[in-house]
């Protein structure tokens, strides 16, 4: 109460603020002494910000989408060409092998993580020494720049090189030339992935675990239920909207996935890692066909929207506003 | 049978204790190893086999901050950073206690259009920005980043200082403006105090994505404005990667980024969900 008082007191000594409030009523933040206007004057200015940055370039890039635009050739002008950009993109090979290698990746890192995680989540669900630094340690890979992660695991997947292939070696085992060979390029984004972000599943899915009552696992245990049984019929139920949340954060990530496949592989060898990000990224600044690359992050724009809703469907309502 | 459950129970605790041993070395291996490889010799740095007892030298350190101006880079992602930051807490706790306190018509459309502005895949949005950014001659300025990282950092200020308002007692702004404040001093001089680990929190995660940034920094900046993440991509040469200088950048990337990972670490749950899950 002691931080609210200082509006208080002058009001109480009332010489100062009321004279004061009146001189507000005309000056120019007058608006802010109004109650009923002053939540849209603390919302504008942000407001005004966000459709400066979000609403001009969605009109401006359905403008560009819908015309031939080469920014290597601007003597050209931008001529109107309707949805020529979007068929070219749609019927473009390489991109559909773009949307499979995105799907790929995503699928196989995402549930990784979901099992990893959901397995250290377990792990770590228990008193023991030191046990909240290590959940804080856990948590540092997904802090690490996504350009610093690659480059790391760069250093580490290194066919000659690297550390990782050294241990492969001593196994007596013949590694794989993991970032060279089209094969073994996307698992080795995988692992990177899981690296960074298993994390994520770990911190959402501990919370869980830490939120769930005590009672019906004191009940099933009187009942004679096996651990197993309790994991899938209480454990796994009242973990689910967390498992929602974290997978929908991830997969939303992951389709739009870009600074580790450019800093890795840059796409290669050859196209085995352009993933669609990196396919709309080279469209528009390596081809400098703006207007293709634009219409191929709509496409994308729209596959994020259809996946994340059918995800969204599956998530209790969240909680919103009062 | 006694003694047969105090066998069981045994063998689960070092069973968890080697379980968190293998998370932890997983972990924390390619951090610690990038760190040596920062610390090694030239020619130590990639060697076959790997090299574990070396002694330590700065050589990396000097030769990428000295000869390559990664100095003039830390001060571009410094200014970015703090910049954005600055400004997105302001315009970000003042639309958050709108939205956590107000009556405002259409509250709900408008915090999902909020949210929906930052799941927009960046990709999408760099392309008409750089062609925006080029008529307005912001190509290759600290301007152009520091206002692209507002408008990426604030979606996520609003939501996340909406629930700490959300969670500060309501009687207390009512009762100031009752006593004759205005609702800008309620909130500056009640409000605000009562939400400042809120608002550090918040802070620690604008600048941690902004200092992380790369796919906007790499299509507005050139050689003047280059960040911290852009430059590092500058030791993949043509005659291979300079490992040893790329480990120090990494290292000099990544140190703030692990402590502010244990400054945060009560609102770790809530700055990586958007606030959707309260840890």
């Amino acid at each position: 109460m002691a931080d609210s008082s200082a509006c208080t007191e002058r009001v109480k000594d009332g010489s100062q603020i009321l004279p004061l409030q009146r001189q507000t009523g005309r000056g120019i933040f007058s608006i802010l002494s109004e109650r009923r206007y002053a939540g849209y004057v603390f919302l504008a200015p942000a407001l005004i910000y966000l459709i400066a940055f979000s609403v001009y370039p969605l009109l401006y890039s359905i403008n560009v989408s819908l015309r031939q635009y080469i920014l290597s050739k601007p003597y050209l002008g931008m001529p109107w060409v309707g949805l020529e950009n979007f068929w070219r993109v749609l019927s473009d090979s390489h991109f559909h092998y773009s949307l499979v290698a995105t799907l790929y990746f995503t699928v196989a890192a995402v549930s990784i993580e979901l099992l990893l995680g959901l397995g250290i989540a377990l792990l770590l669900n228990r008193s023991i020494l030191g046990i909240g630094i290590i959940r804080t340690i856990v948590v540092i890979p997904m802090m690490i720049a996504p350009v610093v992660v690659g480059l790391s695991w760069k250093y580490m997947l290194d066919y000659d090189t690297g550390v990782l292939n050294y241990f492969i070696r001593q196994l007596g085992i013949q590694p794989p030339n993991w970032l060279g060979d089209a094969k073994a390029v996307i698992p080795a984004l995988v692992i990177t992935d899981v690296w960074e972000w298993t994390p994520l599943f770990v911190l959402l899915l501990l919370a869980g675990l830490q939120a769930m009552p005590q009672e019906p696992f004191e009940a099933a245990k009187v009942d004679g239920a096996s651990s197993w049984q309790t994991f899938v019929h209480l454990t796994l139920p009242f973990l689910r909207p967390f498992i929602l949340i974290a997978l929908l954060l991830r997969v939303i990530d992951s389709l739009r996935t870009f600074d580790i496949p450019f800093v890795m592989t840059a796409g290669g060898p050859g196209r085995a890692t352009e993933f669609a990000s990196l396919y709309a990224y080279r469209q528009a600044f390596s081809y400098y066909y703006v207007s293709v690359g634009i219409a191929a992050a709509f496409i994308i724009l729209i596959v994020i929207t259809i996946l994340s809703n059918l995800l969204v469907r599956a998530l209790p309502t969240p909680e919103i506003g009062e | 049978m006694k003694r047969k459950t105090i066998g069981l129970h045994t063998v689960g605790t070092v069973l968890t204790y080697v379980g968190v041993a293998v998370v932890l070395i997983w972990v924390l291996f390619p951090v610690v190893w990038v760190v040596m490889g920062s610390l090694k010799a030239r020619e130590l740095a990639a060697a076959v086999p790997p090299v574990w007892i070396f002694t330590p030298s700065l050589d990396n350190y000097s030769s990428a901050f000295l000869r390559r101006n990664f100095g003039i880079l830390f001060a571009n992602s410094l200014v970015a950073t703090i910049a954005s930051t600055a400004v997105v807490l302001l315009l970000g706790s003042m639309a958050g206690y709108a939205l956590a306190r107000f009556k405002i018509a259409g509250k709900q459309n408008i915090l999902f259009w909020i949210l929906s502005t930052r799941m927009f895949p960046p990709i999408a949005a760099v392309i008409p920005i750089f062609l925006l950014f080029n008529t307005l001659r912001l190509i290759d300025t600290r301007q152009g980043l520091v206002l692209l990282y507002i408008a990426f950092n604030l979606p996520f200020a609003i939501w996340i200082m909406r629930g700490f308002f959300a969670e500060t007692p309501s009687d207390l702004d009512d009762a100031a403006m009752v006593d004759g404040c205005s609702p800008w001093q309620a909130f500056t001089k009640v409000i605000l105090p009562l939400a400042a680990p809120g608002l550090a929190a918040t802070a620690i995660f604008c600048m941690m994505f902004s200092w992380n940034e790369f796919l906007f920094a790499l299509i507005i900046s050139r050689a003047q404005t280059q960040t911290l993440p852009i430059g590092v991509m500058g030791f993949i040469t043509q005659r291979g990667v300079l490992w040893g200088e790329m480990s120090a950048a990494s290292t000099v990337i990544m140190a703030p980024m692990i402590i502010f990972t244990f400054l945060v670490q009560r609102y770790l749950i809530r700055g990586l969900t958007f606030g959707a899950v309260k840890g």
